[in-house]
């Protein structure tokens, strides 16, 4: 069932229908709207060899770079696509609308993108990801140039068992071949734990690479139809959060403590918990747990899904993460004036 | 333990859940959309059918050949379109230019029918006045003809008459020859010189003089005494043929008197100085007064008109003479060492004579080609007109002349000088024929003037005293002394026809004595 | 076990940090232009998130000759269509041909899944005309231009301004902490048991570069293969339990250094000068 869930991860799609910028149009009739399904894992630019084809005979001449907006707001390529697709659309319209362009690039809020930016940027993102794991950027660093251009051409083609197949001759713990037999129930194991949990050389514990994306609206949560659509990226927050993970066996973090951590107003009356978790006693954990559910005032969107957020945080590392290993949350709440509790801030 | 496995269940379901989750996406999105869009693909990228492919693009083909083929067709149309406008314009104009013109013809012909007559009237006309001056010529010439008859005959009377004349004349002259030769034998002592005009056939003012002779007397009582002028009167001539009396004054006027009543006939203006000296034409007709603003004028004496304003001197022109051949010569004389002869008719000096003193007085001979002239020095000179070389010269005075008066006869020159003696010449020889001298008398000026009776028997001159004295030549003696003037005579006149004298004083008061 | 420390520094440390640089800054050098701590403060409406870092240094305005003879070749491929871009047109600071005058901010920014300073870079023309990458790479010192060069993708990036939101051009941190930690490394240990404050201090600075000394960044794949070796803050840090309100201390005092120290190699990297007098001890 997890090998499932993994490759739904893998192979999910979102369907684009994409039309082209009306000052960018120059044959008669316009031409049609284009659809095509991108894949969540993959970033907008990598679209561009299926999508201009459709759009040549309109374009007025010159040189172009291929951006996309969503109602005006020109989208950042360097977010996956279902990433956006979850944060931007409150409601979930299928297929998405878009609208492409071939020139001016908004080089004020978009940051450039040609030749391999994409590829490095997934490069940059998978070491960052190392690091925040093992403390080092070691494996990727040995990793040689040949591999690397076949790891990123699995990633673009949606090759799932390519990508496995590489990701393991670097590091057997790398990649999650290994865990596939882990069915659900047994506790942890020590050897388990300490491949699922990797830490540093150090000693220091490695750390879930993990970012959040939050966007506020000032509508009721269940009823998000006719919500603003996010008009500049200033609205949306975004940071990469490296959630700690517990030394001592037996305490495992859910989603849950995830989001207490970095975005603890949103919970109403929610208990503080500090960052420092490896000197707190597992009583602590086991009292967070317990206390009554505090109410998370948001949306939480991973890959598509809304998931409970008793999730494990171990098995959201593992299965719901994208190629480059950071697990992408995207959360949307209510505007609620941020109070953030005394002492929250470390 | 139990947290733990309640956190375990609860962990479990939400994968349970999530897993749920992840196929449901699946079903929505890529699994429903995916195959869809693969179908419309492989729809769109079917290759078109052919055939209608071809037709279309024939068809298309046939539409753009005919589209070009209607646009050429526009164009020419709009080109002819054009073309026939501007014809349709330059067709008009050219029509209107044609009326034009003919209006202009017509316009034309009748001015050149109208030409054609007048042309024709003109030439009759032109016909008729030849005519006329042929027949005036003809008239001409006949009178002509007869002017010729007539000036013929006209010549041929005066000749006539000349001889007649002359053939009077000639009885006259016996006569009068032997009246003279009678009054000569009877008296033996006067002379009368009829003779004086130039005889050129015809005999003048010889009749008037032999009528009116009358012997001269001496002067005893006054007949008049006027007031001529304001300041002195320094100059008094008679007229040679009748009784007026001319004057000139300090007042810068020339004044002509009546002697016989004692009253002013004519005033002569223009005189900007006043008035030193004057001479009358032997004609009496003109008036030439020496001014002391350096001019002589020149008068007539009929309408009072100056002719002449002769200017040379550079001083005062203190004497003045006329000539009593012509009325163009005149000579004048001033303080400025020279002696000037003028040309009466141009109004032109034609001689100066520079002499080393100055002149107080001047006359001219009877011949008018000598010149008398009284200097400073004492010396009486003659000079020739003409060439204005000295002829000859004498000591006349002591000191300075003051006057130089011709007798009537021509031959006789009087002078006066400072040295209170006259004397009188032989004009030929100059040789002193008498002098004359009184007790008391003083000569008043420089330019006191004597003067010599028509008959030369009597000298008068004024005194400083006012008192006017003549003396008789024939006793050479005084014979009177005539006191009226309240202060020193300047000048004295005889009259040539009357018996009379006159006399000018500074006060400028003028007695007339008989 | 002993520790080893591994060169990163929490976010609470980073902003003591960055605090003792501008205040060391303003005294020693008040003449350069300054550092600032800007706090970020996010816009009313956006949503805040609890563990970001509440700020971040800023160097604003620097004002850089930059020459532009040898790669007007280079630039000219990308000016082509638009030729009040090219370079040798551009206004020339006065007097001195063949330079251009660019403007630089640059901001201090901690990274949390590296946990290290980051410096993040952006400039423009004076017209105000932002600088592309190749501009930007120009302007830096040789050495730094070459590995630009031979790594395109890894040494200088165009990244995200986690505050701004914008496209910003850093420096990539992942070898910040190799190198930090092998600075702090030393003799250290030896004099770890000396308890004069100030001789530590001194020794710290003798080891540290001046800023005569042109990029000693090493490159990355050098600094992988190097291990930490034993350093006195590594051995603080592993034994909490022990440390001793003085050592506490010292480790707080040092930790306080470190973005002086990071920026001792770090501007030479960049072509910013830090002058030396900022190491001076405090006294």
């Amino acid at each position: 069932m997890t090998v499932q869930a993994r490759r739904h991860v893998w192979m999910g799609a979102i369907p684009l229908h994409l039309h082209l910028h009306s000052s960018e149009v120059t044959s008669l009739p316009a031409p049609p709207p284009f659809l095509i399904l991108a894949p969540r894992n993959g970033y907008l630019p990598l679209l561009v060899d299926a999508i201009r084809p459709h759009f040549n005979s309109a374009l007025p001449p010159g040189s172009d770079t291929i951006w996309f907006d969503y109602q005006g707001l020109p989208l950042k390529w360097n977010i996956p696509t279902g990433v956006l697709f979850d944060l931007l659309c409150a409601e979930p319209e299928r297929p998405w609308n878009l609208t492409v362009h071939f020139r001016s690039y908004p080089a004020g809020v978009l940051s450039l993108c040609e030749d391999e930016a994409v590829k490095w940027n997934f490069i940059n993102a998978l070491k960052e990801a190392f690091y925040v794991m093992y403390g080092n950027t070691k494996s990727i660093m040995n990793m040689s140039q040949s591999d690397q251009v076949e790891l990123w051409h699995c990633v673009m083609k949606g090759d799932l068992e390519g990508y496995d197949r590489l990701a393991a001759r670097v590091k057997p713990a790398f990649g999650f071949g290994a865990n596939v037999g882990r069915g659900f129930g047994h506790p942890p194991s020590v050897a388990e734990t300490a491949i699922t949990n990797p830490v540093t050389r150090a000693g220091k514990p490695g750390r879930i690479p993990m970012r959040m994306y939050l966007r506020m609206v000032d509508q009721d949560l269940n009823d998000l139809f006719d919500v603003r659509p996010v008009s500049s990226w200033d609205d949306v927050v975004y940071v990469t959060c490296p959630i700690d993970v517990p030394k001592r066996q037996g305490t495992t973090l859910t989603l849950r403590d995830a989001l207490m951590k970095v975005v603890p107003h949103l919970f109403s009356s929610s208990p503080t918990i500090s960052n420092e978790v490896t000197s707190e006693a597992p009583s602590v954990m086991r009292a967070s747990s317990n206390a009554v559910h505090n109410e998370f005032n948001g949306i939480v969107r991973v890959q598509g899904i809304e998931p409970s957020l008793d999730l494990p945080l171990d098995w959201v590392a593992r299965n719901l993460c994208g190629p480059e290993h950071f697990v992408h949350l995207s959360v949307i709440c209510t505007l609620v004036a941020p109070s953030l509790p005394p002492g929250a801030a470390d | 333990m139990e947290e733990a496995a309640v956190m375990e269940e609860r962990m479990g379901l939400a994968v349970v859940q999530a897993c749920r989750a992840l196929r449901q996406r699946h079903r929505e999105e890529e699994g429903a959309h995916g195959p869809a869009l693969a179908a419309l693909f492989t729809a769109l990228s079917r290759p078109p059918d052919g055939e209608l492919h071809g037709k279309m693009e024939a068809l298309q083909l046939e539409l753009s050949q005919s589209y070009q083929k209607q646009s050429q067709l526009s164009e020419q149309l709009l080109h002819e379109v054009t073309g026939a406008q501007a014809f349709r314009e330059q067709l008009v104009e050219r029509e209107n230019s044609i009326v034009q013109l003919q209006a202009e013809l017509l316009g034309a012909r009748g001015r050149v029918t109208q030409l054609e007559e007048e042309l024709e009237k003109k030439e009759r006309a032109l016909e008729a006045s030849i005519e006329e001056m042929k027949a005036l010529r003809i008239q001409v010439e006949e009178l002509d003809a007869k002017l010729v008859k007539a000036q013929a005959e006209n010549r041929m009377l005066i000749d006539r008459w000349m001889e007649q004349k002359m053939k009077d004349a000639e009885r006259l002259n016996e006569a009068n020859a032997m009246y003279e030769d009678m009054m000569e034998r009877f008296k033996g002592k006067t002379l009368d010189d009829l003779a004086r005009a130039q005889v050129d056939g015809i005999v003048r003012h010889s009749e008037a003089g032999a009528e009116d002779y009358v012997e001269s007397g001496m002067p005893t009582s006054l007949r008049h005494a006027m007031r001529a002028h304001d300041g002195g009167c320094s100059t008094l001539k008679f007229e040679h043929g009748g009784g007026s009396l001319i004057s000139g004054g300090h007042d810068r006027l020339v004044r002509t008197w009546d002697t016989e009543r004692g009253v002013p006939l004519a005033t002569l203006r223009g005189c900007l100085g006043s008035v030193l000296d004057l001479a009358m034409s032997h004609d009496d007709t003109m008036v030439l007064a020496a001014s002391a603003d350096h001019k002589l004028y020149l008068w007539e004496v009929q309408s009072g008109r100056i002719r002449h304003t002769l200017t040379g001197h550079a001083e005062k022109v203190c004497a003045v003479d006329y000539s009593k051949a012509s009325n163009r010569r005149a000579v004048s004389a001033a303080q400025d060492r020279t002696i000037k002869i003028w040309d009466l008719q141009t109004g032109y000096g034609v001689n100066t004579i520079v002499c080393h003193s100055n002149c107080n007085a001047v006359a001219l001979t009877m011949d008018g080609d000598i010149v008398c002239s009284g200097h400073m020095d004492g010396n009486l000179r003659l000079w020739d007109v003409r060439s204005g070389k000295s002829a000859s010269e004498v000591a006349a005075h002591g000191q300075g002349i003051t006057s130089v008066s011709l007798s009537k006869s021509g031959n006789a020159i009087l002078t006066s000088g400072r040295d209170n003696v006259h004397t009188i010449f032989d004009v030929r020889t100059l040789e002193a024929q008498a002098s004359f001298r009184a007790l008391g008398f003083r000569v008043a000026t420089n330019w006191s003037r004597s003067c010599l009776s028509g008959d030369e028997s009597y000298v008068s001159a004024g005194s400083i005293d006012g008192s006017v004295l003549v003396w008789s030549r024939r006793l050479n003696e005084t014979e009177n002394s005539l006191k009226h003037h309240p202060s020193a005579v300047l000048a004295c006149a005889w009259s040539n026809v009357r018996r009379r004298l006159a006399s000018a004083d500074k006060n400028g008061g003028i007695c007339i004595w008989e | 076990m002993a520790g080893i420390w591994d060169g990163t520094l929490t976010a609470a440390e980073f902003e003591a940090a960055a605090l003792h640089l501008v205040e060391v800054w303003k005294s020693q050098c008040p003449q350069l232009p300054a550092w600032t701590w800007h706090v970020y403060e996010p816009p009313l409406k956006s949503p805040v998130l609890a563990s970001s870092a509440v700020g971040y240094l800023v160097l604003q305005d620097v004002h850089i000759l930059s020459e532009q003879k040898v790669v007007a070749e280079v630039e000219d491929i990308h000016e082509v269509d638009d030729e009040s871009q090219d370079i040798a047109t551009l206004e020339m600071s006065p007097g001195l041909p063949g330079y251009e005058e660019h403007v630089y901010s640059y901001h201090v920014i901690y990274n949390e899944s590296y946990r290290v300073p980051m410096i993040f870079l952006q400039g423009h023309f004076l017209d105000g005309t932002p600088l592309q990458w190749h501009h930007v790479c120009h302007d830096l010192p040789l050495d730094s231009q070459q590995i630009s060069h031979e790594s395109r993708w890894t040494f200088l990036t165009q990244e995200e301004h986690p505050f701004l939101h914008r496209p910003w051009f850093a420096l990539h941190p992942c070898g910040t902490s190799s190198i930090m930690s092998l600075v702090f490394a030393s003799p250290l240990s030896n004099a770890a048991k000396d308890s004069s404050n100030d001789n530590r201090i001194q020794d710290t600075r003798n080891f540290l570069p001046s800023s005569d000394q042109v990029n000693i960044l090493p490159s990355p794949n050098q600094v992988s293969v190097l291990q930490p070796p034993y350093n006195e803050i590594s051995a603080l840090s592993s034994k909490p339990q022990k440390s001793s309100r003085y050592q506490e201390k010292h480790r707080i005092d040092l930790m306080k250094q470190y973005i002086l120290t990071w920026l001792s190699f770090a501007c030479p990297t960049v072509g910013l000068t830090i002058p030396s007098c900022v190491f001076k001890p405090t006294n």
